[in-house]
């Protein structure tokens, strides 16, 4: 008999000659129950909710639409110096090169060196290029969560897991009609993929530590600064 | 002493530095060998740990209360974790094969190991398959538990904590004294000492002198960063292993838990038996309990659910997933019916920030990985009572633990019946013993027991039970009480006057008071009198 097997011969064992009654009781309990009692917020705070629990996690929400956040991400990434920007290979990557072509012939007559490379990655990455020479990385979201300001991202082939990761920058699209109350209400609305993607993610700010002298840092290990693009219209 | 260096950090020393902190890691490990009572008369002594550890239960304790500001929201959520958890353990052993069935579908391979070693023997022979010579750590206390590193280190593997507080701990050599905070007991100016003189870049050049936190963390951050881009495997714990779908979730802030997890070819995690829950609809609220009740916090930056290695197209994750499923004593706390609860836990440590003796004497000094009421209940049934067993004594069953319990553990009452266990004589019936059904005794069971306080404790119960016993007790209690400032008293009574005051009886007992006063010798008046007062 191998270890697994006298384990669990050891708790098949004792289960069935525990008597206890009041634990069948919580167990058909369990299913019934719906989380009474643990507050759920109402449709009109979801927004709220969201964007000021991201905020109070250090993160930046920009609030805008369908047409212009690829504009006013590239205008962003310009200002804080970002030269180098990875995506993964779907529709949002491929609107926001074309913005950031547009937005670089527009200022090349000024500031010639201030054009970002931006690319698709559909290649395994090479790690040392992701550590060191990439600045910022592009993610989107397939829902919000109002109640703890969470992003859900669900990895796969157009949506590397480094991405949101490795990079100092992380940026993260959503659209607003994607949020919903909690992570509860998700799960229970079967929102979740009934096959679950190898990693999927909920990113509530930046990365951070508090484990010298409880003292709060930001960018511990993973990224530095946060940007949610929330998409108002969509 | 470490002020001196802040003030004047141009003439440190760093020779000395060093030499300073190699001496303070023997004196932790020598202290870390001997006896409880020790180690908490010196955690005691020391005014810098006691601060530490202050601030922190006080932080960590305002941060719960504010994120839970509806008490009776906050009980309905217990109801419902206590429920989750209880429902978990009910179906353990069926959950765990489901579990290993949807892990192994997903194409995460499943291990089972029933003590420490063979957990650590099988971590080791998948590294070694894998020719993994470097291994980066995430957070996790059941590696501490079959202290892993040692065994691999011991091998020739490089094992590098990667969660802030664990890196710090193992430059300074020490074990992590909070399980969720494993730097707590120290502050920021011994964490300035520590990397300057230990801390080394990637380029192999010393760490600058500095107290800023953030350029601390920055300069372990670059050098953990370095460390995930080249390591050949990761190795984690588990929060959360969901059984319906095959998943493992990885509660944490700092990015390292995602990084060991995604970044290596080789992912290994390892996890105690009692982690799985049956179906994802249980996870959050799990999740909110988990986060709030550890760091106040509504949710933790990363939500980690892993439910396989990275499938064909995919950019990036591990080729290969292991999942090691730990027993290491936790099916024998299944088997009995009053300890069961302690496999409740989901090891957010709120019962050590609201315990009133691990606030003063911090977590070290329980000498165990797991520290405060979880880790008195947890330890001695791990690793037996006769070397954990005076830990039980450090508690005042004041029953804060219980309280702060998000999955209403009822600690005060596990430390109570092992403190009976630790004192009550060993099954006899050896049939009970080898018998599969029987319940277990706890490891160790009767080693704390002592003929001289089994006979006190038999006179105690004797002199309660018979009223002419007690009445002679009593009269010789009150006519003898200069007895109690003799030398000879001074002497027996010294363990407990050391550090209180001489207990003194009184001139007369209640007994001849009330008859004094007159009230009736009969029991139904005594209680109609005492009703009466109380109201």
């Amino acid at each position: 008999m191998n270890s697994r097997e006298r384990i669990l011969q050891r708790l098949y064992a004792s289960q069935a000659s525990a008597q206890n009654p009041e634990q069948t009781s919580q167990t058909t309990g369990i299913q019934a129950e719906h989380a009474a009692g643990w507050t759920q917020l109402a449709q009109s705070e979801w927004l709220a909710s969201f964007k000021q629990n991201l905020l109070d996690n250090h993160a930046e929400v920009i609030e805008t639409t369908t047409a212009n956040w690829a504009g006013e991400l590239a205008q962003q990434l310009t200002a804080r110096g970002v030269k180098r920007l990875l995506s993964g290979e779907h529709k949002q990557g491929r609107v926001l090169l074309n913005a950031l072509a547009q937005f670089a012939e527009h200022q090349a007559a000024e500031q010639p060196s201030a054009a970002i490379d931006v690319q698709l990655v559909t290649t395994a990455l090479s790690k040392e290029e992701l550590f060191t020479a990439v600045d910022a990385g592009f993610s989107v979201a397939s829902a919000g969560l109002a109640e703890t300001g969470s992003l859900l991202v669900e990895t796969g082939p157009q949506e590397p897991r480094a991405l949101s990761l490795v990079p100092p920058l992380n940026i993260i699209l959503l659209n607003a009609s994607a949020i919903t109350a909690s992570f509860l209400t998700l799960v229970q609305a079967q929102k979740l993929p009934a096959h679950m993607p190898t990693n999927v993610l909920l990113i509530s700010g930046p990365s951070k530590t508090a484990d010298i002298q409880q003292t709060l840092a930001y960018g511990a290990h993973g990224p530095k600064e946060l940007i949610v693009l929330l998409l108002t219209d969509a | 002493m470490s002020q001196k260096i802040a003030s004047d950090s141009m003439h440190i020393n760093i020779e000395q530095l060093q030499q300073e902190l190699n001496v303070e890691q023997r004196e932790f490990n020598e202290l870390q060998q001997r006896h409880f009572k020790v180690r908490a008369k010196m955690a005691l002594e020391n005014e810098a740990l006691r601060k530490s550890f202050r601030g922190a239960s006080d932080f960590l304790m305002g941060k719960r209360k504010a994120v839970f500001p509806d008490e009776s929201a906050l009980s309905a959520l217990r109801d419902r974790g206590e429920a989750i958890r209880q429902h978990s353990l009910a179906n353990l052993p069926e959950l765990l094969e489901r579990l290993e069935k949807n892990l192994t579908a997903n194409g995460i391979q499943v291990h089972w190991a029933e003590t420490a070693d063979e957990a650590c023997t099988i971590i080791h022979d998948i590294l070694t398959a894998n020719n993994a010579r470097t291994v980066v750590k995430g957070k996790s206390m059941v590696t501490e538990e079959i202290e892993l590193n040692h065994f691999l280190e011991a091998r020739g593997i490089e094992c590098l904590e990667s969660d802030m507080g664990e890196y710090l701990v193992q430059l300074a050599g020490e074990t992590p004294s909070h399980i969720i905070m494993p730097a707590i007991h120290k502050n920021k100016a011994q964490i300035a000492r520590l990397m300057h003189a230990r801390a080394q870049t990637s380029d192999g050049s010393q760490v600058p002198y500095t107290e800023d936190v953030d350029e601390l963390i920055g300069n372990a951050r670059a050098i953990l960063r370095d460390k995930f881009m080249r390591a050949d495997a990761g190795i984690s714990g588990v929060n959360m292993a969901v059984a319906n779908s095959g998943t493992l979730c990885l509660v944490e802030n700092e990015g390292n838990g995602r990084m060991t997890t995604t970044m290596p070819k080789l992912h290994i995690a390892v996890t105690g038996i009692e982690k799985v829950v049956e179906d994802f609809s249980h996870v959050p609220e799990l999740l909110t309990l988990l986060t709030r009740s550890a760091t106040g916090q509504k949710i933790s930056t990363y939500f980690n659910m892993i439910s396989g290695p990275k499938k064909a197209g995919e950019l990036d994750g591990p080729e290969q997933v292991h999942l090691v499923l730990v027993d290491n004593g936790r099916s024998r706390i299944f088997s009995h019916p009053v300890l069961k609860p302690t496999l409740q836990c989901i090891r957010c440590g709120a019962c050590m920030n609201h315990c009133p003796v691990y606030a003063r004497v911090g977590g070290h000094a329980y000498g165990s990985t797991y520290p405060g009421p979880i880790g008195q209940v947890v330890t001695p049934q791990i690793a037996g009572l006769e070397k954990h067993g005076d830990m039980l004594s450090a508690c005042s069953l004041n029953g804060a633990c219980g309280e702060a319990c998000p999955v209403r553990i009822p600690l005060p009452e596990l430390i109570r019946e092992l403190r009976a266990e630790a004192v009550s004589p060993q099954f006899t019936d050896a049939a009970a013993v080898t018998d599969a059904t029987a319940v277990q005794e706890v490891m160790g069971r009767g080693a704390k027991r002592t003929l001289g306080e089994s006979l006190i404790w038999r006179g105690w119960a004797l002199t309660h039970r018979f009223a002419p016993l007690y009445r002679i007790m009593t009269t010789a209690m009150t006519r003898g009480r200069g007895l109690f400032r003799s030398k000879a008293a001074a002497v027996l009574l010294s363990p407990w006057t050391d550090s209180r005051s001489t207990p003194q009886p009184a001139r007369r007992s209640l007994h001849e008071l009330a008859k004094a006063r007159g009230v009736a010798d009969q029991y139904q008046n005594n209680t109609a009198d005492k009703r009466g007062d109380n109201a």
